[in-house]
C-alpha cells in the first residue's frame, strides 16, 4: 500500500539522529518557551526560529513543528498550575484542571492532559497522512480562481475565531490584505507605499511585523497589567492517575480527539474551536455536568485532546493546499518560504522527505513530549517561579537579534518597534491581530490568483462562480460569513431589548 | 477602569478604533494615489491597493460611526510608561547594533528595558544586562556562526 510506503520512507527521513535531534530540541525549546507565561505559540516560533537558519530545510521544519506542539504541551502546564493559559487553546483546560490542582490532584490533571496528548497527536498524524493525498489530487486541479475562492473562505474563518466585533476582524484582515501589498509589484516592477525605504522592496517582513504584534506589545500589556508579580504555581504530587481517572478519562479522549482533528482541518479552526467543542460535547454527555468547572478531569482530558489533535491537523490545509487556516500556521509558511519552500500540492508530490519527514516526526515529537513533560515537571514547575521582570528583558533581547539576524536589517529592527506600537495600540482599542497577519500572508497570494484568473476570464468577474470548486467554496465562505453574523445581530437585539 | 461603559464619545474605545483604521487606509490611499489603475482585465500595481485601501476607510468609518451611536466601553489605563520604555530599548539596540557591536548594543536593550519594570533594582539589572548580553554572544555568534559584530570595531 502506498500509504504504509510513505509513512515508513517518513520514519527513516524522521528517524535519522540528527532529525531526532532537531524534533528533540525543538519540543524542549517549545515547552521551555510555552511554560513562560505571556508567550503564546505564535511568539514563541517567531522568536526561535534564527536557531533554524543554519539547518537544513528537512530538519529546520521538524524543529519548528516541535517548537509549535512543544508550545502548546507547555501552554497546557501553565494552565493547570497557575490558571494561566499559555495560550488561547488552553482557555479550556483552565476551567477544570486549575481546580483540580487547587484540590492537590494536579499531577493526574497534568498526566492525563500528556497521556491524551499524545493519543490524539497519533490519531492526528494517522488523519494527516490519510487526508493529504487525496486532497493534493485535488489541488493539482486548482487554478487561479479556485485559489483564490479557497483564500477568501480562509479568511472568512479567521473572522470567526476573532474574539469581540466581527467588524473589526473585517477591518484588521483588510488592513493585513494592505499591509501585504507593500513593496514590488510583481507584474510590473513598480516600488509600492515603500516611502522610498528600499529595505521595503521585498515587502514588509513578515517575521517583524508577527513579533511585534504579538511579542513585543504582548510584554507592554503584561507590564501595563501589574504583571511582573510572581505566580504561586500549585503543588505537583503524585502523577499517576487513578484507575477512576483513567475509567472517566478515556472516552473523553476518544471524542476529543475525534471532534479535534475534524474542526482542526476547516479553515478558521484550529485549536480553540476544538478544545471549546470538545468540553462542550463532555458537559453534554455527562451523567452529572455540574461536576464540570468543578474539576472534573474529563474536561481536562477531552480539551487537551482536542486542541492537541486540531493543532495537528490544521497542518493539513497548509502543507498539501499552501493555506494557512490559523496565524500560527501563516507563520510556518513564512517559516517554511525563508527556507526556500512553498508550500502548496508541489511540496507533497516533489519533496516527499520533506513532507513525510515531517509527519513522522510528529509522532516521534508527541512521544518525546510526554517524556519531557511528564518525569521533568518539576522543571518546568521550577521555571514558571522565575520574575517577569528577569524575564521580559531576555525575551526583548532574543526578538530584536531574532529580527536582526534574518537580514543584518536594522530597518527591520525598527520596524518591530513600529508594529510592537500598532499591536499594543490594537490590543488596547480590543482589535484582534491574528486575522491581521492571516490577511498580510494571504494578501500577496490572493492579489496575484486575482489578477492571473481576471487575466484568464479576459476581466469578466462571473469567473469565480461559473467554475463548480471556485463557486462551492465562495458559496461555504458566504454561509459562514451569514453564521458568524447572525448571533451578533442577535446578540445586539438581544441588548436593546433589555434596555 | 478598563472595559467601563462611557457617554463621553471620546472616550470611547470603538470611535477611536474606527479613526486608527481610516487613518491607516487614508495613508495607505495617499500613498498609492500615484500608482496606475489599469483595467480589470490587467490591473495595474495601483489596483488592488487602492480597492483595499477604499475598503479599509469605509469599515473605519463603519466601526468609528458605530462607536459614537450605539456607545461602547472605554480602552482604559494606557501604560505609556512601559510603551514608551519597550520601545525606546528596541530602537537602541537598532541604533547600536552595528555602531557598538552586539554585546554592547545587548547591554543597552537589557538595561534600558528593565526601567520599564519599576522600582529599579540596580545591582540586578546590571547583573543581567552582562548575563544575558553573555548568553546571546555565545549563542549567536559563537554557537550558530551569525556573522554579528561583537564589538566597536
Amino acid at each position: 500500500m502506498d500509504l504504509l510506503v510513505n509513512i515508513a520512507h517518513g520514519f527513516s527521513v524522521a528517524l535519522t539522529p540528527a532529525n531526532v535531534f532537531f524534533c528533540f530540541l525543538g519540543a524542549l525549546l517549545g515547552t521551555l518557551i510555552g511554560v513562560l507565561p505571556g508567550i503564546g505559540p505564535l511568539a514563541t516560533i517567531a522568536m526561535l526560529l534564527p536557531i533554524t537558519f543554519a539547518l537544513p530545510p528537512v530538519g529546520a521544519l521538524i524543529m519548528l513543528a516541535g517548537i509549535y506542539y512543544g508550545a502548546q504541551y507547555g501552554g497546557s502546564t501553565t494552565a493547570i498550575l497557575v490558571n494561566i493559559p499559555g495560550e488561547s487553546s488552553a482557555v479550556v483546560t483552565c476551567l477544570d484542571g486549575y481546580q483540580m490542582a487547587r484540590q492537590g490532584r494536579a499531577g493526574p490533571a497534568l498526566a492525563i492532559a500528556a497521556l491524551g496528548s499524545f493519543l490524539a497527536g497519533c490519531v492526528a498524524t494517522v488523519v494527516i497522512a490519510l487526508v493529504s493525498e487525496p486532497l493534493t489530487v485535488l489541488a493539482q486541479r486548482f487554478q487561479a480562481p479556485e485559489y483564490f475562492a479557497l483564500m477568501t473562505l480562509g479568511l472568512v474563518g479567521s473572522v470567526v475565531l476573532a474574539k469581540g466585533s466581527v467588524l473589526k476582524a473585517v477591518a484588521m484582515i483588510f488592513i493585513g490584505l494592505l499591509l501585504g501589498t507593500v513593496g514590488t509589484d510583481v507584474n510590473t516592477g513598480q516600488m509600492r507605499m515603500t516611502f522610498g525605504i528600499h529595505e521595503l522592496a521585498d515587502g514588509i517582513g513578515f517575521v517583524p511585523l508577527a513579533m511585534g504584534l504579538f511579542g513585543i506589545a504582548e510584554i507592554v500589556a503584561n507590564l501595563g497589567a501589574a504583571g511582573g508579580q510572581p505566580v504561586r504555581p500549585e503543588r505537583v504530587d503524585r502523577l499517576m492517575p487513578s484507575r477512576e481517572d483513567l475509567r472517566r478519562s478515556t472516552p473523553a479522549v476518544l471524542r476529543g480527539t475525534a471532534i479535534g482533528s475534524a474542526l482542526g482541518v476547516l479553515p478558521g479552526g484550529g485549536a480553540l474551536v476544538a478544545a471549546f467543542a470538545a468540553y462542550t460535547v463532555e458537559k453534554k454527555l455527562a451523567a452529572d455536568p455540574s461536576r464540570f468547572g468543578r474539576g472534573a478531569i474529563e474536561g481536562v482530558a477531552a480539551a487537551e485532546s482536542a486542541n492537541n489533535a486540531g493543532a495537528q491537523t490544521s497542518f493539513i490545509p497548509m502543507l498539501t493546499l499552501g493555506i494557512p487556516p490559523n496565524a500560527v500556521m501563516a507563520l510556518m509558511i513564512g517559516a517554511m518560504a525563508i527556507h526556500g519552500i512553498t508550500p502548496g500540492p508541489e511540496v507533497v508530490t516533489k519533496q516527499p522527505d520533506l513532507f513525510w519527514g515531517m509527519v513522522a516526526s510528529m509522532w516521534i515529537g508527541n512521544l518525546m513530549l510526554v517524556v519531557i513533560n511528564l518525569p521533568l515537571i518539576g522543571i518546568w514547575v521550577r521555571l514558571l517561579r522565575v520574575p517577569y521582570r528577569l524575564l521580559f528583558p531576555a525575551i526583548m533581547l532574543f526578538c530584536a537579534i531574532g529580527v536582526y539576524s534574518l537580514n543584518n536589517s536594522v530597518v527591520e529592527v525598527m520596524l518591530m518597534a513600529l508594529f510592537g506600537l500598532l499591536g499594543y495600540v490594537l490590543h488596547k482599542l480590543d482589535c484582534e491581530p491574528a486575522p491581521l497577519l492571516l490577511g498580510f500572508i494571504l494578501g500577496p497570494l490572493m492579489e496575484e490568483n486575482l489578477r492571473r484568473a481576471m487575466l484568464i476570464s479576459r476581466g469578466d468577474p462571473l469567473v469565480f462562480v461559473t467554475r463548480p470548486i471556485s463557486a462551492g467554496l465562495l458559496l461555504l465562505a458566504a454561509l459562514l460569513l451569514v453564521l458568524v453574523i447572525v448571533p451578533a445581530i442577535q446578540r445586539k437585539r438581544a441588548e436593546t431589548f433589555v434596555e | 477602569m478598563p472595559g467601563a461603559a462611557v457617554r463621553v464619545f471620546w472616550k470611547q474605545q470603538d470611535v477611536w478604533a474606527g479613526l486608527l483604521i481610516m487613518a491607516l487606509g487614508g495613508l495607505a490611499l495617499w500613498l498609492a494615489g500615484n500608482l496606475a489603475m489599469g483595467q480589470a482585465v490587467r490591473m495595474g500595481p495601483g489596483y488592488v491597493p487602492r480597492i483595499l485601501a477604499g475598503v479599509v476607510v469605509a469599515l473605519g468609518a463603519v466601526v468609528c460611526g458605530r462607536g459614537l451611536v450605539a456607545g461602547g466601553v472605554s480602552a482604559g489605563s494606557w501604560a505609556l510608561r512601559p510603551l514608551a520604555v519597550i520601545l525606546a530599548s528596541i530602537v537602541a539596540f537598532g541604533f547600536l547594533i552595528e555602531r557598538l557591536g552586539l554585546v554592547l548594543a545587548s547591554i543597552a536593550l537589557v538595561t534600558v528595558a528593565r526601567v520599564a519594570a519599576g522600582r529599579e533594582r540596580p545591582v540586578e539589572t546590571v547583573a543581567l544586562a552582562m548575563a544575558l548580553a553573555a548568553f546571546a554572544a555565545a549563542t549567536f555568534v559563537g554557537l550558530l556562526g551569525l556573522p554579528f559584530k561583537l564589538w566597536p570595531a
